[in-house]
């Protein structure tokens, strides 16, 4: 078995282990019997209900909101070729994140549905300029291109802070909003953005073979006759599909996409269609794992998914530039 | 690209401006913004009336409006201004990259997680008046502040050649931690203060008053000793670790004194106005750019950031009601990441035109 394969069983592994650790872990611990009767024969007990109705979407949202990380992380960092690139970190999240304030401020977001369009614009928007720093970062790595990510998310977020301040009602569905969490989005969530993730996964996969060629330089890609604008422009839209969705469901969550991006190509090898398949396993598994994370630290609260991440992607991440530097 | 290389060029091409000149033109617009920001606002006072308040000869009302209301937050203003710029000018003659400042390299982030603890979990009593606004609140954005210098000191630089790229990186990472954790704690308090976090966090000099202006400028003269006494150590710096170390300069133990020095005027900064961003990072770039030196003038950008941030002040502070939307203040903060931010960028886009 080649690496890849055997890499991508391991997570096929791992995967329904973390799943249903989501399912049965909480406040309230549910055992492996309670926890197999809510599922296959329940019948209205208090622990059936707790499973099918709060743990249950809760997890099928991870698992869309984390593949979808993953995966733009993945394809984020095969087109900037830089190692630190993800949607968090170059700014493409906060766009998303600033156009849904805009459109909760003038009320356009009354709806799940149009928060995906809205988060959909702003990160388009965000990632056509990361898209256009990056062109011109290649030659050095990239280094500059996390600091430009950076400043365009103190710009946005500045942007947003001007919105919310004006307006208590705003800022208070805001900041829960703003912080990334998995908790208490409403059972209907998955549904909408599950076909969005889908079409995004989809076009990630069938650019993961541009990419594969792209690694061997533009000119040589497209000496192989490889469209650049267009493996470009399915990355892009790929990218803005996945990061749209995680952003409108869940609000802008950094490092699970860097993490995921990098553990992806460690385990993976050199091959970025194994890499988009396992990015998206990683990120799913990572988003779970910190959201079970903080159900279980939280105490009586919880440690929303969003600043798990952050604790623990902030050392990751300077962890990787020490490790191997910033350029691929 | 030749359209976005031009204006580098062309600014690149005008006539420099000695560094003396720097001075005195900075100086005489933190002055004119002084004079200007006392006399406009809801009750708009003639400057000669103003000149008469400031020779101890106005009327009640207009001494009570100059005196207690309009300069404490124009000396704040000041003294935040100079001290951010100051931190910012001798963090990028220490990491030889015009993107190293406070702000960048996570120091703000630190003293925004310490300051919106106190702001949030102050407890009801404390709230965000009384002891906690007036010790708490600074001391702790202080602490914050130079925890995380020290944590940047630890993971960037002890034992290592110099990198400055992996240096901004690491300020990065450290500032996005430091961002999640703010934004958990935005979530438990209520709205109000919430809203009283986020102001602080966008920086604002809306609540300033005299004694927390005090502390921030206690801060800026006990450095301006240091400063004069290690001028000539960061002169070496400039010149390459090797050289410095030729010159008989200690160049870890500088490093670390440095960085500590310009992590505590920051600090004190924002501990008086709230986490103000780019100044630190503009206001050294501009008085290098304007006094033709190779690394960012001390005073020079001192006066640059003070002029820089009262002006900014008064813009934040009358727009809104010069666009007639009636009499709301902006944050100082959102104003100048507004124009900050794009000049971050440009900074990064002419960084590697110069590679």
């Amino acid at each position: 078995m080649s690496r890849p394969a055997r890499t991508a069983a391991l997570l096929g592994a791992a995967l329904p282990l973390v799943v249903a650790a989501s399912l049965a872990l909480g406040a309230n611990a549910t055992s492996p019997a309670e926890l197999w009767h809510a599922l296959a024969a329940p019948t209205g007990t208090e622990g059936d209900v707790v499973v099918r109705t709060l743990r249950l979407p809760r997890t099928v949202l991870g698992l869309l909101v984390g593949a979808a990380l993953g995966a733009a992380g993945v394809l984020m960092q095969g087109h900037t070729r830089n190692a630190l690139a993800e949607p968090g970190l170059l700014g493409v999240s906060a766009g998303a994140a600033f156009a849904v304030v805009v459109a909760l401020r003038v009320g356009l977001a009354d709806s799940l549905g149009d928060t995906v369009v809205a988060a959909g614009i702003g990160a388009l928007l965000a990632s056509l300029a990361v898209h256009a720093l990056a062109r011109r970062s290649l030659r050095d790595g990239g280094p500059t291109l996390v600091v430009a990510g950076a400043a365009m998310t103190a710009f946005l977020s500045a942007a947003a802070s001007a919105i919310v301040l004006l307006d208590a009602e705003t800022l208070d569905s805001y900041r829960f909003w703003a912080v990334g969490s998995l908790a208490g989005r409403g059972a209907g969530t998955p549904a909408v953005i599950g076909p969005v993730v889908a079409v995004g996964l989809l076009l990630a996969a069938t650019n993961a073979r541009a990419l594969d060629v792209l690694a061997l330089g533009d000119d040589t890609a497209s000496s192989m006759g490889l469209s650049l604008r267009r493996a470009r422009l399915v990355g892009l839209v790929s990218v803005t599909l996945l990061t749209a969705a995680a952003v409108a469901a869940c609000g802008p969550i950094a490092f699970i996409g860097l993490l995921a991006g990098h553990l992806a190509r460690l385990v993976a090898g050199a091959s970025w269609a194994w890499g988009v398949l396992a990015g998206a396993m990683v990120g799913a598994i990572l988003l779970l794992g910190t959201d079970i994370a903080g159900r279980l630290v939280g105490g009586p609260g919880e440690l929303q998914a969003g600043v798990v991440a952050g604790l623990v992607g902030a050392p990751a991440l300077v962890w990787v530039v020490r490790r191997r530097g910033i350029a691929l | 690209m030749s359209a976005l290389a031009a204006p580098a060029t062309v600014r690149a091409r005008s006539p420099r401006v000695r560094p003396a000149t720097t001075v005195v033109s900075a100086a005489v617009l933190v002055a004119l913004g002084v004079l200007v920001s006392a006399s406009v606002g809801e009750l708009r006072l003639p400057l000669a009336d103003v000149a008469r308040v400031l020779a101890g000869q106005g009327d009640p009302m207009a001494t009570l409006v100059v005196r207690e209301f309009r300069l404490p937050r124009v000396a704040a203003a000041v003294v935040v201004g100079a001290g951010l710029a100051l931190s910012g000018a001798i963090l990028q003659s220490l990491a030889r990259n015009p993107l190293a400042s406070p702000d960048v390299l996570g120091i703000n982030a630190g003293a925004s997680v310490a300051a919106v603890s106190v702001v949030i979990l102050a407890g009801s009593a404390g709230g965000v008046s009384g002891l906690a606004s007036a010790v708490a609140l600074p001391v702790a954005a202080l602490v914050g502040a130079i925890a995380s210098g020290v944590l940047l000191h630890l993971l960037a630089l002890r034992g290592r050649a110099l990198d400055p790229m992996r240096m901004v990186v690491i300020g990065v990472g450290i500032s996005a931690g430091g961002t999640s954790l703010v934004s958990w704690l935005l979530t438990l308090g209520d709205v109000t203060r919430v809203g009283a976090a986020l102001t602080w966090l966008s920086g604002s000099l809306h609540t300033a008053t005299w004694p927390r202006t005090a502390a921030a400028c206690l801060a800026l003269v006990l450095a301006v000793p240091l400063l004069l006494v290690w001028v000539r150590r960061l002169d070496s710096l400039e010149l390459g670790d090797d050289t410095a170390r030729g010159h008989g300069v200690s160049v870890d133990r500088t490093r670390v004194g440095m960085l500590l020095l310009a992590t505590a005027l920051a600090g004190a900064a924002v501990s008086a106005a709230g986490a103000v961003a780019f100044v630190a990072l503009a206001a050294p770039q501009l008085a290098r750019g304007l006094a033709g030196t190779t690394r960012p003038p001390l005073l020079g950008s001192a006066l640059v950031g003070a002029a820089l941030l009262v002006w900014a002040d008064l813009a934040a502070r009358m727009a809104l009601s010069w666009l007639g939307l009636g009499p709301i203040e902006l944050p100082v903060g959102v104003l100048t990441a507004f124009v900050g931010a794009p000049y971050l960028l440009y900074l990064v886009s002419r960084e590697r035109a110069r590679d």
